[in-house]
C-alpha cells in the first residue's frame, strides 16, 4: 500500500516534470503558431477532405438528412453522361474559358513584355508612366466593370456616341460581348506581370549584353538570345499565373453581361465556369452541392496539374544552374590543376 | 464621328508616324556617319531607343487612363445628359454631384427601400480592416515560431503547408459553405474574415524576411532575459515593418476588392449585410440611362479608396510585386 503510494507519487512527478519539460520547451512555439495553425486546419485542409465526402453524395445542404450516397456518381455524371445537362453546360463553359484563356493569355504577357521595356530604357518620368501603366490592376473589379459598361452600352455608351456607330455590344452578338470582356481584362489584368517583368529586366545583368555586343549580336537578336532567357523565370512565372487566373474568371462577366446574352442555343453565351459554379449555388437549388463540389474538385485537378507542370519546369531550370555550377567548379579546378 | 475624337486621333497617329520617319533619317544618318555634332545630334546617336519609348509610353498613357477619367467625368453627369446628350465628357449643363446625392437615396425598385450604402462602406471597412490586422498578427506570430524557435517538425509542417497551396480556392469553395453553415456563420460578415486568416501566401512572404533576420539579434535578446513575445514586439516587428506594410496593403486590398465569396456568402435576401463590392455589383445589373451617373458614382466610391492607397504607397506596393515574382 504504501510502496503504491509512493510510485504513484513518483510517477505523478515524472509526469508533471515531463509535462512541464514538453510545455518549456515547445509551450512557447505552440502558442505563437496555435492561432494560424487552427485557422489553417479549419479553413484549408478540413474543407479539401469535407468536399471529397461531399462530392460522393447528393448532398443537401439545408437538410443533412436527405443526403444520398451516390459514390462516383457526381463525377461518372460530369465527365461522362452526355445527354445530362450538367455534363453539357460544364464543359460548355471549360470551353469558354480555356478557349477565353488561350486569346488572353500571349496578349497579357506580350502586351507587358513591351510596356517593360520601354519603361526598362528609363525615358523621361518612367516612374508616372509605369504607377498609371499598373493603376487599373488596383481598382476593385466591379468599378472597372461598371466604367467599361458605361463605355460601351447600347444606346447611351460612349463608344457608340464618339464613333458614330449603333452597336449592341454587350446584349447581340457573343463575340462582341466576348471582346468588350477582354479589352475589360486586357485593362485591369496584366499589372502584375508588367512589374514582374520589369523587375527582371532590371536585374539582368549589364556584362551579358556588352558581351553580346563584343560578339556583334544586337537588336532583335539580342532580345531573343539574350533578354528572353536571363528572365526565363519571370516569364514562366507570369505565364502559369495568368493562366491559372483566368480559370477564375468571374467578376468581369457578372459585371458586364452575367453571363448573357441569350442566343438560339443558350441563354449564357458568356458563361466562363467560375460564374456557373456561382449561378448553381445560388439557383436556390439546396440539392446540388454535392455535384458543385466535384466540378471543384474536377477544376482543381486540371488547376493541379498545370501547377505541377510549372512546377516540373521551374524545377529543371534549378537543376540547370547546379550543373552549370558544377561544371564552372570543375573547370576551375582543372585550371588550378594546371598551373 | 465625334469632332475632337478625330481631332485627337489625328494628332495621335501624327506622332506616331512623325516618329516612325525620324527614326528611319536618325538610322540611315547613323549608317553614313552624318549624325550632325551638335548636342541634338549627340542626343540622338545615344537615346534614340529612348526617345521612341518615351512618345509610345505617353500616347499608350493617354489611351490608358480614357476609362479612369470617363468614369470620374461620368459621375458628376447629370441623367439629362446621360438621356439627351450621350457620349459628353463635358456635359453642356455643368456637373452636379445629383448621382452621389441618389447613390445615397437610391430605392429598391421591387421592395421600395432604400439600400443602405452606407452600411456597405462599414462593412467592407470592417472586413477589410480586421482581416487584414489579424491576419498579420496570425501570421507574424507563426512565422516568427517557424524561424526563430526550435521545434520538431517545424520545416516538416511548414513545407506540407506550402505545398497546400497548389490547391485552388475553386476546389475548396463549395464545403467551405457547407463548413459556414455548420458554423452558423453563414450570412455575416465573420464567415468573410474567418476563411483568409489561414491563408498561407502572407505567412510564406513573411517567413522569408525573416529568415534574413541575423540570428545574432535574437539570440542577444534571448541572452538578456527578454520573453519570446517581448522579442517579437521590440525587435522584430520594427526590423520586419516593410514585409507588414506590404503584406498587410494587399491582404487590404484584395479583401477590399472580392466580389465572389462575399456574393455567395451574404446572398441576394438582406442588402444591410453586403459589401460594398457586392452591392455595386448588384446595382450595376440595370442598365438604364438613369443609373449610368448613379452606377459610376458608386464605382468611384468603391475604387477612391483603393486609388487614394495606391497613390500614397505605389512604391512599396510595386516593389512588392516584384519582389514576389524574382524570388519566387
Amino acid at each position: 500500500m504504501n510502496e503504491q503510494k509512493l510510485t504513484t507519487v513518483g510517477e505523478y512527478a515524472y509526469k508533471q516534470s515531463r509535462t512541464r519539460d514538453f510545455l518549456k520547451r515547445y509551450g512557447m512555439a505552440l502558442v505563437f503558431i496555435a492561432p494560424h495553425l487552427i485557422f489553417f486546419l479549419a479553413f484549408c485542409i478540413y474543407p479539401l477532405i469535407y468536399g471529397i465526402i461531399m462530392s460522393l453524395f447528393k448532398y443537401n445542404i439545408a437538410d443533412p438528412s436527405q443526403n444520398e450516397w451516390r459514390g462516383f456518381g457526381n463525377f461518372i455524371t460530369i465527365l461522362f453522361r452526355a445527354d445530362n445537362i450538367y455534363h453539357k453546360e460544364f464543359w460548355y463553359a471549360m470551353g469558354n474559358t480555356a478557349l477565353f484563356a488561350v486569346v488572353v493569355v500571349p496578349l497579357s504577357i506580350i502586351i507587358p513584355l513591351f510596356m517593360a521595356i520601354c519603361i526598362n530604357a528609363k525615358p523621361k518620368g518612367y516612374k508616372l508612366f509605369r504607377s498609371l501603366i499598373y493603376l487599373p490592376s488596383v481598382l476593385p473589379v466591379s468599378a472597372s466593370g461598371v466604367i467599361f459598361t458605361a463605355l460601351f452600352g447600347f444606346l447611351f455608351g460612349y463608344i457608340n456616341q464618339w464613333f458614330g456607330v449603333s452597336i449592341d455590344w454587350l446584349n447581340s452578338n457573343p463575340m462582341l460581348a466576348w471582346l468588350v470582356i477582354l479589352l475589360l481584362c486586357l485593362w485591369g489584368g496584366w499589372g502584375g506581370n508588367f512589374i514582374i517583368l520589369n523587375a527582371g529586366l532590371k536585374n539582368v545583368d549589364k556584362s551579358l549584353y556588352e558581351a553580346a555586343a563584343v560578339d556583334g549580336c544586337t537588336g532583335m537578336r539580342r532580345a531573343l538570345a539574350v533578354t528572353l532567357p536571363a528572365i526565363k523565370q519571370q516569364m514562366v512565372l507570369c505565364i502559369f499565373n495568368t493562366i491559372i487566373g483566368y480559370f477564375g474568371l468571374y467578376g468581369q462577366i457578372y459585371v458586364l453581361t452575367n453571363a448573357g446574352p441569350i442566343t438560339d442555343s443558350t441563354n449564357h453565351a458568356t458563361m466562363s465556369i467560375m460564374w456557373y459554379i456561382q449561378n448553381l449555388i445560388n439557383s436556390g437549388n439546396y440539392s446540388v452541392y454535392g455535384m458543385v463540389s466535384a466540378m471543384g474538385l474536377i477544376l482543381g485537378i486540371i488547376i493541379g496539374i498545370i501547377t505541377a507542370i510549372q512546377l516540373i519546369i521551374t524545377r529543371e531550370r534549378k537543376s540547370g544552374t547546379k550543373r552549370s555550377n558544377e561544371f564552372a567548379e570543375y573547370l576551375k579546378a582543372r585550371g588550378s590543376a594546371n598551373e | 464621328m465625334n469632332k475632337f475624337l478625330m481631332a485627337s486621333l489625328i494628332i495621335l497617329g501624327t506622332i506616331l508616324v512623325l516618329m516612325v520617319v525620324l527614326d528611319a533619317v536618325v538610322l540611315s544618318l547613323k549608317k553614313r556617319k552624318k549624325l550632325p555634332a551638335n548636342r541634338i545630334g549627340r542626343y540622338f546617336q545615344q537615346n534614340l531607343f529612348k526617345f521612341n519609348a518615351f512618345v509610345f509610353l505617353l500616347i499608350f498613357c493617354i489611351i490608358w487612363v480614357i476609362p479612369l477619367i470617363v468614369g470620374v467625368l461620368g459621375s458628376f453627369t447629370s441623367q439629362y445628359t446621360f438621356e439627351y446628350h450621350p457620349g459628353q465628357l463635358i456635359p453642356e449643363d455643368g456637373f452636379t454631384v445629383d448621382n452621389y446625392k441618389h447613390f445615397f437615396n437610391y430605392r429598391n425598385s421591387a421592395s421600395g427601400e432604400r439600400y443602405p450604402v452606407e452600411r456597405w462602406m462599414l462593412n467592407s471597412f470592417i472586413v477589410s480592416a480586421s482581416s487584414t490586422l489579424l491576419y498579420l498578427l496570425f501570421a507574424g506570430l507563426s512565422a516568427y515560431a517557424l524561424v526563430f524557435m526550435k521545434f520538431k517538425f517545424r520545416n516538416v509542417l511548414f513545407t506540407f503547408m506550402l505545398f497546400t497551396m497548389v490547391i485552388p480556392g475553386v476546389a475548396t469553395m463549395t464545403p467551405q459553405i457547407a463548413n459556414m453553415a455548420n458554423l452558423g456563420i453563414s450570412r455575416s460578415l465573420l464567415a468573410l474574415i474567418l476563411p483568409g486568416l489561414g491563408g498561407v501566401g502572407g505567412l510564406y512572404l513573411i517567413r522569408q524576411f525573416f529568415l534574413g533576420i541575423p540570428k545574432d539579434l535574437i539570440e542577444s535578446a534571448r541572452m538578456d532575459g527578454a520573453s519570446d513575445f517581448r522579442i517579437f514586439l521590440k525587435v522584430v516587428l520594427p526590423v520586419g515593418k516593410s514585409v507588414f506594410f506590404v503584406q498587410g496593403l494587399f491582404c487590404f486590398m484584395g479583401s477590399w476588392n472580392d466580389l465572389l465569396w462575399p456574393q455567395i456568402i451574404l446572398g441576394t435576401s438582406d442588402p444591410s449585410l453586403w459589401t460594398l463590392q457586392v452591392g455595386i455589383a448588384a446595382l450595376s445589373q440595370s442598365k438604364t440611362a438613369n443609373t449610368i451617373g448613379l452606377n459610376l458614382a458608386s464605382a468611384m466610391f468603391s475604387a477612391v479608396p483603393i486609388i487614394l492607397l495606391y497613390i500614397f504607397t505605389q512604391n512599396r506596393i510595386i516593389e512588392g510585386v516584384a519582389a514576389s515574382g524574382v524570388k519566387g
